[in-house]
């Protein structure tokens, strides 16, 4: 039943394995892990490789998991897990103590088994970098799209400050030609590939001339040749043109006779390219294509056989020759747009490169690039190979056909100086060139192949195959190969086959959604032609206030939407679907809906909305864009800026205030700012009341408290969970409520905890918000628990499966890749053949038409990757939908795709497989959500209640008790016995200056100097004298006396008040204030010294102390000065 | 203190002789008192407490001191002279380099004596030998180290201070839990045994007989020579019952908030049960604020002893936005966030500060006054009461004075840096509250430390050191006094607590991992006989065992999914409940809380409002309906009326954002600017050559974008861009000349008067980009410049206003529509049909429309999917929560 798995995991042998969707690529590899720890590996001798922080956390989870297992499973479990995992049954006795202590061996170990990405695993490496590189000391950024539009500002600056220099020139060239958007999407695009750009001129001395020449080696043309002149010139051409003068004049037409007019006039123009004009303007028509010219009875007849076919050849030649030189015009327009581009994309780098130095960052390309330079130079990768405190001997490398070449030849340059240091890995790739879908993250899925090649010939890497689907049920495996084998532009597919050969499956084509189906309007008349006016029936003015506008294209999306939404809600809880070896009804969290990009997911949501399905988006850096969240940005601009009327509108129309319109009219009118006509509304009535209330109180805390605590005060105090949860539509309810929870950790954790303040946290926030969305903050993670749907674009649901997946929007037209970089790089290489950038098709020219050919094709074969990706995530139930808009589609689309795969599978209309609404109960009945709705428990009223405990305001930690404490150790320090000279150590210590320091120890000095005080501080005066006197009092307490003096007859404990000295005149009371005190302290010293008398002394500054009486019945303190 | 008070049962009173050395003073006070309860004899004169730090500290060294900032910045010169490291890694260097240094002389390592034998030792713990980075590693570390070692530093100076104190011993001395001890401690013990003796306590879980610590000894062996299956099996046979239940559990939580709110409701219960005394031991700092934040909200105010770094207060960044404003030219948004926080002008009136911004932020957002400070004091000069304003620049100005901007060693910048915040009046505010006069502390303590030091630095560089010392200067919160106390494993040791709650308890946090120096691997360190990781880990695993093992109750959480994956708690704990599990059959796992989290919060101050209804909303505002409507507010409201409500019947508006780049709509702009131009001065084009129109057409566009691209130089840009539609547009005039129309008059505002049913009358008006007259009929036409494609108008005439509403405002229009002059050709987008009857319809529906706005008619929200897109009132009509 399983496959064999002895060669995959066997710990002594690299191995490549090439594996289909849903075969189980995780457990293979974290198996084989398991299997090299078996063998003795040392953890730290691991390094597992992968794309996604998910997908290394689920290959952590899964590795401990297992361990955990295995420490506490009895032999048989152990036995039947080591024999799955391929180990010789003779083997297995001896393995299984060992395998039972891989928990705790593995767990303890330090350094552990690294999983990791590839971006992980770099910077891990750049912090080991050598000194003199200053990788290890940057942080990484991961805002790089802020920075890209920083840099755009300080390129233009810099184009700014010479205007009349050559980067400004090539510049206004390129703004000449493709406008400023042009430009910066130019420009950016080269940003964008940098790597490769750095790979391809890495070590020239000059980058943008050495690129230049390689785009001229290519060229028909040479860059500067005079074509035109050349053309004009020419001897052939000109008798060529005679010819056509002479044929056109004879044949006569009245065509004829302007053409050859137009050549005549070219005879003679003033200019070459006047010349030049003449003659495209006789031999092309206005489209560019060379005239037609037949030879007809007509003009055999007015020119004599013969000549007519010269004439008629000659005209042919002569435009074919025109066709080229236009073509040579056209390279060496690209050429001139290269050298532009590239200069103006090299001056953009170089300010981004810059502006990172200067604010000590870096970015992930710089990180890949930065690594790879390091490994490739041998000094530094033994280096580093020594420097890591693990020492890799096993590689393992997952999602392989998502690298990129410099991660390959980074991987390469490892595991070659690996060998010098005679640490020969293994080496385990596993991936999917299939499954390659990230070609806009420079994934190159040929490298696939090349790694296997190379890993035979210096590793001896076995190369393995599977295509088996642990994950699909035949339904959607059968789809899937009719889909895909056999397809002249899918080639090297091979079938599949589904491991659960009896999970009953299905896979459904949804009608396509059509404009046609809508009641046609009467106002979408619109023409081609320019000058054509549009009719608009005046007498069918909508009337606003009762009809809404209404959009076709949007609608017929709507439609599918809808459609598919009302296809969940019937298979929710009546299909049945499999669960372990029983079946249970479908609920919510089987459903995944997929699109191809995000554009349209919002119209899926409202139509989920609608239908009272709950679903969750993860789209990606969403949070920002939800409604929610956008109120409390709208509090805290509002906090920040007092006259944000809207702002403050819009906090009180949320569920924090749930205002409704007429209080917002209400507020309508009246002077000042909304929030002053707020405050002095009279009646505000119970929610304006409310709002009032609470903004007041949050108003001043906030330019005060962090962030996050000013906005866990808003939640907090206003109720806003419960808020939330009352105002939004039950569906919504999961996901609002995590989005809110999710931005209070972005307020926790944006610029890494450092303080923002509000204003520059909304900033942040905006810059977050307008970047790539792959930067922007994610929405919330809603519980497990939660039943929804969940709505995903397909690059996101990579590694994900879902037991019913919908193809949502499948029916659409194909993407045009322009403006993107044409970079030839044929994954053996080193560095690329070829660099060059793109702007419109029209001016692609012709040096590089096979290149583009070639991306082009590389391109369809991604989207069909992605179809591929797209139906493989579903279990048991694929469900495929589409729309056609007012525009039509030319290319097979993947509906179309799927269309065509199940008539060729069951000609019975658009559904096979099996009726999961049919399928007997079986097994269990499992309930259908985890957590059975029922009584919430109770819990005893106390939890709940406020239970205040510590106090504010701690009185020990003023400025005012530093400058005391200060003065106190001062006098300890400065009083006999042992009495400190060095004032800068004394200094020093307190760690002050001397502008504070001295005042402090004037008055400590005054008072150590006062003659009244001498006996106390004279050691020939007294028997002992001791500072600092610490003592524990009776409850428990450590306790301190300033000073404690004793004399032959009697103790003195004396106390250093050295905040602001009384009026001298008030000093009885000020000596009463501190009686009780004083009393204590003589208790117990009276307690430490029995029988001695004890007596207390309060010491101010400014000269001024007095005793205290401290009689043993210390009532009635009397006071006598000394 | 068992042992001490054991040890001293018959001695009298007065322990004071003897010295007790414990890893921080936080104990103290709490064993001090533990003596008394034990010895129960009244008052008494406890030990002496202290630390190794504090002895050394103690005592006066007859040496140099020089501080530690002094000898980096010295480093960082050398460093940075020599170009040995990188530009960006120099201060990070610097720093360890000085402390490798330190840890070098504390664990009096002789370093070799050449640097080829230290080479050696280096490459040989490297397992390397001839690599050139490595050398150069070591050569830069020795240089280093001989550079710094000397008399004045701190760590000799520790050394010295201990042998001081060993010199002037007089009384027993005990070693308290101390840990592994460097050389220099170690000779310092054997100094002082030499004159009275000494005593050293460790704690060992072996030895102990209480369950609960025989059940962690079993999980966490110092060596493990048996597997955990038979420690379990061990355990169980001496422990038939858990020692673990409902004294320790675990909770394994979602997400951070539910790991932040468990531990909030345990402590919450603990306290209601009448425990003491709690520890937070704050492994994930996030979690730990989340907590403190959730904590608060019932009242129980924490303790917070973790400190954080000074960079992390308000305090901090005020000093920080300064420095950024000067840095960058006071950018506008940086100035405003320096001028909104609380800590400027604090030396004036409260208030003056929130207007002076609030006028500013005013000028800059209608004005778009992007260039910085000399912009808005021109504002302030024109302005009547731009009085306080102008102070306010002065006084930034003032400060930036101060700032001076030359290169000066660090301590200059330092008095710069205080300069210009008092001429800030910040001052007064920072010194008024605690973390603000911490930050002045730690300022003026930087500023005399690096004085003598004369290694000249650019602001940039001092900016770095300066950043990076308040990345290491902690800030602790006084303030509060708790007996729920926050803190870090270490500082918690010997602490007794009731209960204990560890936060963040995962892989991530637990061993505490520092991140990897920039100097050696941990082999070298363990060469060099310096501390390496595994001596931390078992540290942390000391301090780990003693604090679970001195309360009665510990709960531990940690957030147990990332990723959509379960994550076990950190290691040690994942192992103790896996024996637990295997001894007994079951985890320590409690889930009574999972479901308790929701019910239990602390509730509200303020419940929440009555929720409304998440339906379509309708207002009916007429009497808000002013007397005066453009064509633009008619345009909003037949797209959508609740839209129309909120911006011009409740009139609210976004707050206008600066641009700083010319945008496609000032773009528009200025296109209609240069054609009102040269229309103007060529009314007929016919009668002028050809040549001279486009050569005024070019002249009047320099002038007009010229004027912008003063400062912003990408209208250049846009200039090229209309340049090359310069030839279309007027072949588009000329044309249209021909077919006879002349322009007559451009920017041309025209009202109309609309009568409504309850007979009031709103006024139309709007204001016409261009008239034109039909020569041979004198009808007139009125055309609208756009910048958007013709394809695109074309689309956007079926659901038009503004033509109908021009041709009514126009009277005699019989022609209308747009003209689409961004592109070849230039193409006019005409209204098709009667356009008299077109703008006879539009008036009906105008009436019709705005008689029932006035007579309170529901304006729904109904905007399509295109309108909302960017509708600045989807917050208000509340759309996306609509059921
Ligand atoms: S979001 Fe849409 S419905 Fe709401 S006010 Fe704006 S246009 Fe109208």
């Amino acid at each position: 039943m399983n496959p064999d798995h002895s060669a995959a995991l066997n710990p002594e042998r690299s191995v490549v394995v090439e594996a289909c969707a849903g075969s189980g690529k995780t457990w293979l590899l974290v198996s084989r892990i398991v299997r090299l720890l078996l063998a003795d590996a040392a953890p730290s001798q691991i390094l597992a490789i992968t794309f996604t922080r998910k997908a290394a956390q689920e290959m952590r989870a899964r590795l401990e998991l297992w361990l955990r297992q295995l420490a506490r499973a009895d032999d048989a479990w152990i036995a039947d897990f080591l024999a799955q995992r391929a180990v010789p049954a003779d083997a297995i006795p001896a393995l299984i103590p060992k395998a039972r202590d891989l928990f705790e061996r593995v767990l303890g170990a330090r350094p552990g088994v690294t999983i990791s990405t590839f971006h992980g695993w770099f910077l891990d490496l750049l912090q080991r970098a050598p000194i003199g590189e200053d990788s290890a000391a940057l942080s990484l950024s991961e805002q790089t799209s802020q920075l890209a539009e920083d840099a755009w500002r300080a390129f233009v600056a810099r184009v700014a400050s010479d205007s009349a220099g050559p980067l400004a020139a090539d510049f206004h060239w390129l703004i000449e030609r493709h406008d400023l958007h042009g430009t910066r999407t130019l420009c950016f695009a080269f940003l964008q590939r940098r790597a490769e750009w750095w790979a391809f001129t890495d070590g020239r001395s000059d980058p943008v001339a050495f690129a230049l020449d390689a785009i001229a080696a290519e060229m028909p043309v040479a860059p500067d040749a005079d074509v035109i002149g050349a053309f004009v010139r020419s001897v052939v051409v000109r008798e060529e043109i005679d010819v056509c003068i002479d044929g056109m004049e004879r044949n006569a037409t009245a065509t004829d006779v302007k053409l050859a007019a137009s050549l005549r006039a070219a005879r003679s123009a003033e200019s070459d390219e006047a010349a030049f004009a003449f003659i495209v303007d006789a031999l092309m028509t206005k489209q560019g294509e060379p005239r037609k010219r037949e030879l007809s009875g007509a003009m055999q007849k007015r020119l004599g056989p013969e000549a007519a076919a010269t004439f008629v050849e000659t005209q042919q030649r002569l435009a074919l020759r025109l066709v080229d030189a236009r073509d040579h015009l056209v390279e060496q327009a690209m050429y001139r747009t290269q050298a532009a581009a590239l200069r103006c994309g090299v001056a953009l780098l170089d300010e981004l490169q810059r502006l990172k130095d200067t604010r000590g960052l870096l970015d992930f390309t710089d990180a890949e690039w930065r690594v790879r330079q390091l490994v490739m130079r041998s000094e530094h990768a033994a280096y580093l190979l020594h420097r890591l405190d693990s020492r890799y001997r096993h590689i393992l490398v997952d999602e392989f056909q998502d690298t990129n070449p410099l991660q390959w030849q980074t991987l390469r340059a490892w595991m070659q100086a690996s060998d010098e240091a005679d640490r020969r890995p293994t080496v385990f790739l596993v991936g999917d060139p299939k499954q390659s879908i990230y070609r806009f993250r420079r994934a190159e899925a040929r490298l696939f192949a090349r790694a296997a090649d190379y890993l035979r010939d210096h590793y001896d890497a076995t190369p393995i195959g599977q295509n088996e689907s642990r994950r699909c049920a035949p339904a959607v495996i059968a789809c899937v190969n009719a889909v895909f084998a056999d397809q002249p532009d899918y080639p090297g597919f091979v079938p599949h086959t589904a491991h659960e050969s009896t999970l009953p499956g299905r896979v459904e084509l949804l009608p396509l959604a059509r404009a046609s189906a809508l009641v046609s309007t009467p106002t979408a008349a619109s023409t081609a032609d320019a000058d054509d006016a549009v009719s608009n029936d005046a007498n069918a003015l909508r009337d606003p206030l009762t009809t809404p506008v209404t959009d076709d294209d949007l609608r017929v999306r709507a439609i599918e939407a809808q459609a598919v939404a009302a296809r969940i809600r019937e298979i929710v809880g009546t299909w049945r679907l499999r669960d372990g070896a029983g079946t249970r009804p479908a609920r919510f969290a089987d459903v995944m809906l997929l699109a191809r990009s995000r554009t349209h997911l919002e119209t899926f949501e409202m139509a989920l909305r609608h239908a009272g399905v709950p679903y969750v988006t993860a789209r990606g850096g969403g949070l920002l864009d939800r409604l929610e969240i956008g109120d409390f940005l709208a509090l805290l601009r509002f906090f920040v800026t007092p006259f944000a009327d809207l702002d403050l509108a819009r906090a009180l129309r949320s569920p924090l205030f749930s205002c409704t319109d007429d209080d917002l009219i209400r507020l309508a009118t009246g002077d000042g700012t909304w929030w002053m006509r707020l405050d002095a509304l009279v009646d505000p009535g119970p929610r304006l009341d409310r709002a009032r209330r609470l903004l007041a109180r949050w108003l001043p805390l906030a330019d005060r408290l962090p962030v996050h605590d000013l906005l866990d005060r808003v939640l907090f105090e206003a109720d806003a969970a419960a808020s939330y949860r009352a105002a939004v539509p039950v569906p919504q309810r999961e996901a609002v409520a995590a989005n809110l929870l999710a931005f209070l950790e972005l307020a926790l954790t944006l610029e890494a905890g450092r303080y923002p303040s509000l204003p520059r946290f909304l900033d942040a926030l905006q810059e977050l918000r307008s970047g790539s969305l792959e930067e922007a903050p994610d929405e919330g993670v809603t519980d497990a628990a939660g039943d929804a749907v969940r709505l995903l674009t397909v690059h996101g649901s990579k590694g994900l499966e879902s037991m019913i997946v919908f193809v949502i929007d499948a029916h659409r037209g194909e993407r045009e890749e322009s403006w993107e970089p044409l970079i030839g790089w044929p994954p053996e290489d080193e560095r690329p053949g070829h660099f060059s950038l793109r702007t419109v098709k029209a001016a692609d020219g012709v040096s590089r038409r096979t290149l583009i050919d070639d991306e082009k094709v590389r391109a369809a074969r991604e989207e069909l990757n992605v179809l591929y990706v797209a139906m493989t995530r579903a279990k048991q139930v694929l469900i495929v939908s589409g729309s056609e808009g007012s525009k039509s589609i030319s290319a097979i689309t993947w509906y179309r795709r799927i269309e065509t795969a199940l008539d060729a599978a069951v000609d019975a209309g658009a559904a096979t497989g099996d009726d999961l609404a049919a399928i007997p109960h079986a097994g269990d009945a499992t309930p259908a959500r985890a957590t059975a709705p029922g009584e919430p428990p109770q819990v005893p009223d106390a939890w709940r209640r406020p239970n205040p405990v510590g106090s504010r305001g701690n009185a020990d930690a003023t400025p005012d008790t530093d400058r005391g404490e200060r003065i106190h150790w001062l006098l300890e320090q400065l009083a006999p016995p042992a009495a400190v000279a060095d004032e800068d150590w004394l200094r020093a210590r307190l760690g002050i200056t001397e502008d504070s320091f001295r005042p402090l120890i004037e008055v400590a000095r005054e008072i150590l100097g006062r003659p009244a005080l001498r006996r106390f501080f004279d050691p020939a005066a007294y028997v002992r004298a001791r500072n600092e006197l610490a003592f524990v009092d009776r409850t428990g307490e450590l306790r301190r006396m300033d000073r404690v003096v004793e004399f032959a007859d009697e103790a003195w404990v004396l106390d250093y008040k050295t905040g602001t000295p009384p009026d001298p005149v008030q000093l009885d009371e000020a000596a009463i204030f501190h009686g009780p005190q004083l009393n204590e302290y003589a208790a117990a010293l009276r307690e430490l010294l029995p029988g001695v008398r004890v007596r207390a002394l309060v010491i101010f500054a400014a000269g001024l102390h007095a005793e205290i009486s401290v009689a043993d019945a210390a009532s009635g303190a009397t006071t006598g000065v000394l | 203190m068992r042992r001490l008070s054991q040890h001293h049962r018959e001695r009298s009173s007065d322990f004071s002789d003897i010295t007790v050395v414990l890893p921080t003073l936080a104990p103290a006070a709490a064993a001090a008192g533990h003596l008394v309860q034990v010895l129960d004899r009244g008052v008494l004169l406890p030990p002496c407490f202290t630390t190794f730090r504090e002895l050394a500290e103690a005592m006066p060294v007859e040496a140099p001191r020089v501080p530690d900032i002094r000898r980096e910045l010295a480093l960082y010169g050398v460093l940075r002279d020599q170009g040995l490291v990188a530009r960006g890694a120099l201060w990070p260097s610097a720093r360890e380099l000085r402390q490798l240094a330190d840890e070098l002389t504390l664990h009096r390592v002789g370093l070799a004596d050449s640097l080829d034998e230290f080479s050696r030792r280096v490459e040989a713990a490297y397992g390397v030998s001839g690599n050139q980075p490595m050398q150069f590693e070591a050569r830069v570390a020795f240089e280093a180290w001989r550079q710094l070692a000397g008399d004045g530093d701190a760590a000799s100076r520790y050394q010295l201070g201990l042998s001081a104190a060993a010199a002037a011993a007089d009384g027993p001395l005990w070693i308290v839990d101390a840990g592994p001890l460097r050389p220099s401690e170690h000779a310092f013990l054997a100094a002082w045994a030499t004159l009275h003796p000494v005593v050293v306590i460790e704690a060992d879980l072996a030895l102990d007989t209480e369950p609960f610590a025989r059940l962690l000894a079993a999980a966490w062996p110092r060596e493990r020579s048996e597997p955990l299956a038979d420690r379990a099996a061990t355990i169980r046979a001496s422990d038939p019952v858990s020692p673990a239940v409902g004294r320790l559990s675990f909770h394994g939580a979602l997400h951070l908030e539910d790991e932040a709110a468990a531990a909030d409701l345990r402590v919450r219960q603990w306290l209601a049960d009448g425990v003491g005394r709690i520890a937070i031991v704050a492994l994930d700092r996030l979690a730990a604020r989340r907590l403190r934040a959730l904590l608060e909200r019932g009242g129980v105010l924490v303790q917070d002893e973790t400190g954080w770094t000074l960079s992390t207060v308000a305090a901090a960044t005020v000093a920080a936005r300064w420095l950024d404003c000067f840095a960058e030219g006071f950018p506008w948004r940086g100035l405003l966030d320096l001028l909104k926080s609380p800590y400027l002008f604090s030396d004036r009136p409260p208030g003056f500060r929130r207007e002076c911004v609030a006028r500013m932020e005013h000028w800059i957002r209608d004005g778009n006054v992007v260039a910085g400070l000399d912009g808005i004091a021109a504002k302030a000069r024109q302005a009547d009461d731009g009085a306080p304003v102008l102070a306010v620049i002065d006084a930034l100005t003032g400060a930036r004075a101060a700032m001076d901007g030359k290169r000066a060693p660090a301590a200059v910048w330092m008095s710069r840096l205080r300069a210009a915040l008092d001429r800030l009046g910040v001052t007064p505010g920072l010194a008024a509250d605690t973390a603000g006069a911490q930050l002045l502390d730690c300022l003026s303590r930087l500023a005399s430390e690096a004085q003598g030091d004369a290694l000249p630095l650019v602001f940039s560089e001092w900016r770095r050191w300066l950043d990076g010392e308040l990345e290491r200067a902690l800030f602790r919160d006084r303030d509060i006094r708790s007996p729920v106390v926050m803190s870090h494993p270490a500082a918690l040791r010997l602490r007794r607590f009731d209960a204990v709650v560890l936060l963040g308890a995962d892989t991530e946090h637990l061993p505490q991992h520092p991140a990897p120096g920039l100097f050696f691997n941990d082999a070298v360190r363990g060469e060099l006989e310096l501390p390496t990781a595994a001596m931390s880990d078992a540290r942390a695993l000391a301090d780990l065992t003693a604090l679970m093992t001195d309360s009665d109750r510990c709960f531990v959480t940690w957030q147990a999914r990332r990723d959509g994956e379960t994550v076990p708690p950190a290691p040690w704990l994942d192992t103790l409940e896996a024996l637990h599990e295997i001894a007994w059959g079951s985890g320590l796992r409690d889930d009574s809380l999972r479901t308790a989290i929701p019910v239990s919060a602390v509730p509200a101050p303020e419940p929440a409002a009555p929720p409304l209804p998440a339906t379509m909303p309708a207002p009916a505002a007429g009497a808000l309906l002013s007397p005066r409507l453009t064509v633009s507010a008619w345009g909003s409201l037949v797209a959508c009326p609740y839209r129309f409500h909120a911006r011009h019947l409740l009139r609210l508006n976004d707050l206008d954002d600066v641009t700083e780049a010319l945008e496609k709509r000032d773009f528009g702009e200025l296109v209609h600017r240069v054609l009102l131009r040269f229309h103007d001065r060529f009314r007929v084009t016919l009668d002028h050559p050809r040549e001279t129109l486009e050569a005024a057409l070019h002249q009047i566009t320099d002038d007009v974008f010229g004027r912008v691209a003063a400062f912003d130089y990408l209208a250049h840009a846009w200039a090229a861009r209309w340049r090359k539609r310069i030839p279309p547009y007027l072949d588009f005039q000329r044309g249209r000349e021909e077919s006879g129309w002349r322009w007559s008059a451009g920017e041309v505002s025209r009202e109309f008067a609309i009568d409504l049913d309850d007979g009031s009358v709103v006024t139309l008006s709007g204001r016409l980009d261009r008239v034109d007259v039909h020569a041979p009929t004198g009808d007139r036409g009125v055309l609208d410049y756009k910048t958007q494609p013709s394809a695109r108008l074309r689309d956007r005439l079926a659901d038009d206003v503004q033509l109908t509403s021009y041709a009514l405002l126009e009277p005699d229009a019989s022609a209308a529509g747009f003209v689409a002059v961004d592109e070849d050709p230039v193409k006019p987008v005409l209204l098709a049909g009667d356009v008299r009857a077109a703008a006879a319809d539009e008036h009906a529906r105008l009436r019709s429309v705005l008689s029932r706005v006035r007579a309170d008619a529901p304006l729904p929200a109904h905007g399509d999917d295109a309108a909302c897109t960017h509708c600045e009132m989807r917050g208000l009509c509340r759309r996306d929560h609509w059921a």
